[in-house]
């Protein structure tokens, strides 16, 4: 498999009244072709800002990409002009968000909000446009497509919505598809039924996803590989599969005993002590040393490396010092 | 029995046609009965518009019933008045998912909490309410310093921690859990799910308890009832009801649940379609329009109500006939 | 639509009464009378009782507000003693200079200000945004008064650039052939550049003065519903799309943040249409401003109420206008 995204060290700062604050810091990612990347992680651990980053959505006078790379086919995307990435956006990567409610125009009809994204990048004519809006409503599984392109948003429910925002990603044909908790703010019946056209979506055109989640069952659903992010750092990552049955880090441990899904309800949850750091008290060392049950000496002086496991897992965690593969 | 519904019917008018002369209804709650042991956590699940919250804020009289019966502790309080009400809030109190909107910014913890006591219990003196205010902050996990502070000074747990703790000052019978974690993290929701259980067992407390999350349902109810367009569909045991569903619409959503453990995982039965608008509710069996296994007489009668087993209810023609045959 | 108007029109008849009403009891009130002054001050009493019983100034005041309520359905507006004249006839006479003075002073605020409204958004902090927030500071904080003189003294008295603030056209020129009344749009239907010259450098003056203020307000409101829709999630998803900026806040942006704008430009209009007294009277306008002064000093009862009923006619038209403009912005907005 090629390298389609990769991500190197990249940090982000957010500015402040106190000066600038580092909330991403030596986050290293890559995206193979065809697969779909899961990155999990609580409010405040900056899957968000990470997943934004790429798109280049984040708002400019607030948060500047400080250091490392963001690399399309090898090519960087960073240091492009705002001009030759609009050609990126949308056609390359596109993005669908959590509130399919508000991520609409309301005053806008259906149809002509998903044909500006083609005639943006594809040489179409309206009229060609057109048609491919309704076969593009009919591949995200919309009934009655003719009619629906004559409706506002708000005439559509959530999950339609959603639908339509999956429509408009794909209009494109972007290699890349980042989506950003696209099923937590839906119910449960709907959850399914976008969980399930994203894969077809993803089984029929090729695409790679990037899936941002806080959902760890969404992600088993989905995804090939996952990245757990804990305050502005990726923490573990590997293989799906491996990692839910034999998590490494002492967090992403944690967190997966905390899921009521896997407890006996006799038994207690398990709890992570403490709360996540904000980003201007990231501590010194392994930032999760404060609430970790396994710290040790080093953990509060030391910031652990990325260290490769065996069955392709990475940790950045100083129980694995000397593991390396 | 501390708590017994019968019957219960919340409608609602609205305008329409040209002039605004015709009335439509909206049958938010539709005949549902149910009753709830002392001591017991009874949950209600179900999707936007299936009618649970409505459920909730009726039983608390917060919305005045259109039809039915409420009995709280053998006594008929469907058509008590606001006097009577507010002595009853003493024993039945309500906590919401949303811990940044329920407490006044403007004021401290401290007033917050006090503030149940100035409306119920008149008669205690400036000491006696700090005294209780520090008690009930320390049965939440909270430290008595967190009284001086105010809520944006809190993280969300502590805040929904203040919000139970409030709940809890007037020393209730009964609490109404209104989505209490859903905008919780995970390890966060851990922590507040083991807290409202040691609760119950310390102050021999009963819930009701409201959500669409269905393993966080599982891992806290004794007893489940599923909704559906503001109807009630199934009653069962937690355990019966999640090994053995019976209502189509019951397997559905349970097999919607995204399951992270691979080898759990069932064959997802995708209902297609949304919850219809309660504008225009289907005839018969509400769940008609979307249910795999529909026969022609569910578009016409409504199922009644059947005992599968002396703790499992269910309404659905499947289970009609066979009780004929 | 058509049935949500003919609605609206119908709940309006029972406020118009109840206007008509107010203003009456109110001019009652009024100091002065009218009789005395008609007569004038030196007359005999005699005469001033003849000529108070001539106008029914006499008749106990319930027999007076019906004999209103019925002049009024007739259509009759009354007759203003000052100035000799039908009140109707004044009133078409003057109308067209204020209404000229109006729009070309919202005109003139909602081409500055929309635009200003938006860059200053659009590049927050920036000379722009500077430029807006002065604007809006000045605008609102400025007297017209002041203003106006401050005006006159350097663009007539110093500079000599613009003709004496006196009427809507010097002197010596001729008014173009009445054809709308309003100066600007009569004398280039009838091809008369002189007058048309003439009577811009007139307006120049008075509508800017007028305009500043609604400006200063439109600019902020453009100015903070462009900030907050620029927060809004479609405009995110607009920048994913990878269209550009210009067409992001031009396209997304600006249909969302015009509707509460809407309200304001369509407030203002009407507050300027009824009559701006001070504009007016700065610059010797003759319109239905001086005119309501005039007649306000003289005790003249009929224009008083006529003027107050017609601004109450525009103000509600003008708002069921935005209305229905509402309707056809924001799809989200349906009249059944």
């Amino acid at each position: 498999m090629t390298n389609l995204l990769t991500i190197k060290q990249l940090a982000i700062e957010f500015s402040s009244p106190t000066g600038p604050v580092r909330v991403i810091e030596n986050v290293n990612l890559t995206l193979e072709a065809g697969e779909t990347l899961g990155i999990v992680g609580e409010s405040g651990s900056g899957k968000s800002v990470t997943a934004s980053s790429i798109m280049r959505l984040l708002p400019k006078d607030l948060a500047e990409i400080s250091d490392g790379d963001i690399q399309l086919k090898g090519q960087s995307i960073v240091k492009l002009s705002d001009s030759e990435f609009r050609k990126i956006r949308g056609s390359k990567i596109s993005m669908i968000f959590q509130e399919p409610m508000t991520a609409l125009n309301p005053v806008f009809k259906i149809g002509s909000q998903i044909s500006e994204m083609i005639l943006q990048h594809r040489k179409k004519s309206k009229k060609e446009a057109k048609a491919e809006v309704i076969n593009l409503l009919r591949e995200v599984g919309i009934s009655a497509p003719e009619q629906i392109v004559n409706s506002y948003p708000h005439q559509l429910s959530g999950g339609m919505r959603q639908r339509i925002m999956i429509a408009m990603a794909i209009a494109g044909d972007p290699e890349v598809l980042i989506a950003d908790e696209p099923t937590t703010a839906l119910d449960v019946t709907i959850q399914a039924q976008v969980l399930e056209l994203l894969k077809k979506i993803q089984r029929e055109r090729g695409m790679s996803i990037i899936l941002i989640t806080h959902d760890f069952g969404v992600v088993a659903e989905l995804c090939d590989r996952v990245c757990v992010m804990y305050a502005g750092q990726i923490v573990e990552q590997g293989k799906v599969s491996t990692i839910f049955n034999n998590p490494r880090h002492p967090y992403t441990q944690g967190l997966l005993k905390s899921i009521p899904q896997f407890v006996n309800p006799s038994e207690e949850l398990y709890t992570i002590k403490g709360q996540v750091p904000a980003p201007n008290q990231f501590p010194k060392g392994c930032r999760f040393a404060p609430r970790c049950p396994m710290k040790m000496e080093i953990c509060e002086l030391e910031e652990p490396e990325m260290i490769e496991l065996k069955e392709g897992i990475a940790c950045k965690c100083h129980l694995y010092r000397g593991e390396t593969d | 029995m501390l708590l017994q519904i019968k019957d219960l019917k919340k409608h609602y008018t609205y305008k329409k046609g040209i002039l605004g002369s015709q009335k439509g209804l909206i049958k938010s709650l539709d005949g549902v009965t149910l009753s709830i042991e002392q001591g017991e956590t009874f949950s209600v699940v179900g999707e936007s518009g299936s009618g649970k919250t409505t459920l909730s804020k009726t039983i608390l009289k917060l919305i005045e019933p259109t039809d039915g019966t409420i009995i709280f502790d053998g006594e008929d309080i469907t058509h008590a008045d606001e006097k009577k009400m507010r002595q009853l809030r003493t024993n039945m109190q309500i906590v919401f998912q949303d811990p940044y909107g329920s407490l006044d910014p403007k004021w401290t913890i401290q007033r917050s909490l006090e503030e149940p006591l100035r409306t119920h219990m008149k008669s205690l003196s400036q000491q006696e309410m700090k005294q209780r205010v520090e008690h009930v902050l320390s049965v939440v996990g909270l430290n008595p310093e967190h009284a001086k502070r105010f809520p944006h000074e809190l993280s969300g747990g502590q805040r929904q921690r203040v919000v139970i703790a409030r709940a809890l000052i007037s020393e209730p019978r009964f609490i109404v859990l209104d989505e209490p974690v859903s905008a919780l993290d995970v390890s966060i929701q851990a922590q507040i799910l083991n807290l409202l259980k040691q609760l119950q067992k310390q102050l021999s407390l009963t819930y009701l308890f409201v959500s669409h999350d269905l393993s966080v349902v599982r891992y806290i109810s004794d007893r489940v009832g599923v909704m559906y367009l503001g109807k009630m569909i199934e009653i069962a045991k937690t355990e019966e009801l999640f090994q053995d569903p019976k209502h189509p619409y019951t397997k559905a959503l349970l097999s919607a649940i995204p399951e992270i453990n691979a080898n759990n995982r069932k064959e997802r039965i995708v209902l297609s379609g949304e919850i219809p608008s309660p504008r225009n509710p289907p005839a018969g069996c509400p769940f008609h329009t979307r249910c795999p296994l529909r026969k022609p007489e569910c578009s016409k009668v409504v199922p009644e109500w059947t005992s599968i087993s002396e703790n499992h209810q269910v309404a659905c023609h499947l289970f009609n006939q066979q009780k004929g045959e | 639509m058509l049935l949500y108007i003919l609605r609206r029109i119908r709940m309006m008849i029972p406020t118009f009464f109840g206007i008509a009403f107010i203003t009456f009891i109110l001019t009652r009130i009024l100091p002065g009378d009218p009789a005395l002054m008609i007569a004038g001050e030196q007359a005999l009493p005699e005469y001033v009782d003849k000529v108070r019983a001539e106008y029914g100034l006499d008749q106990p005041i319930y027999v007076q507000l019906w004999e209103y309520v019925k002049q009024l359905a007739s259509g009759n507006l009354g007759f203003a003693w000052h100035t000799g004249h039908p009140v109707i006839e004044d009133f078409a006479s003057r109308f067209p200079a204020t209404l000229e003075l109006t729009l070309v002073s919202i005109i003139l605020a909602i081409i500055i200000a929309i635009p200003l409204g938006i860059l200053a958004a659009a590049f927050k902090n920036s000379i722009f945004d500077y430029v807006a927030r002065a604007l809006a500071f000045f605008g609102t904080a400025m007297p017209i008064f002041w203003l106006g003189l401050l005006l006159i003294m350097l663009f007539y008295a110093n500079l000599n650039w613009l003709p004496a603030p006196s009427g809507r056209i010097s002197e010596d020129i001729l008014p173009p052939t009445q054809i709308t009344g309003l100066y600007i749009v009569d004398s280039l239907l009838s091809g008369d550049m002189v007058a048309l010259k003439d009577s811009l450098l007139h307006l120049a003056m008075p509508a800017f003065c007028l305009s500043l203020g609604t400006m200063a307000i439109i600019t902020k409101m453009v100015r903070a519903s462009m900030l907050e829709v620029l927060k809004q999630d479609f405009i995110r998803t607009a920048r994913s799309k990878g269209i550009r900026e210009f067409v992001v806040i031009c396209k997304h942006g600006l249909i969302n943040s015009f509707i509460p704008t809407l309200t304001v430009i369509g407030l203002q209009f009407g507050y300027l249409l009824g009559g701006s007294v001070i504009t007016e009277s700065i610059f010797v306008w003759p319109g239905i401003g001086s005119y309501v002064t005039d007649s306000i000093l003289v005790s003249d009862y009929a224009p008083i109420q006529a003027m107050t009923l017609i601004s109450a006619v525009l103000y509600a038209f003008i708002n069921l206008f935005v209305d229905v403009l509402y309707g056809v912005l924001d799809p989200r907005v349906r009249y059944e």
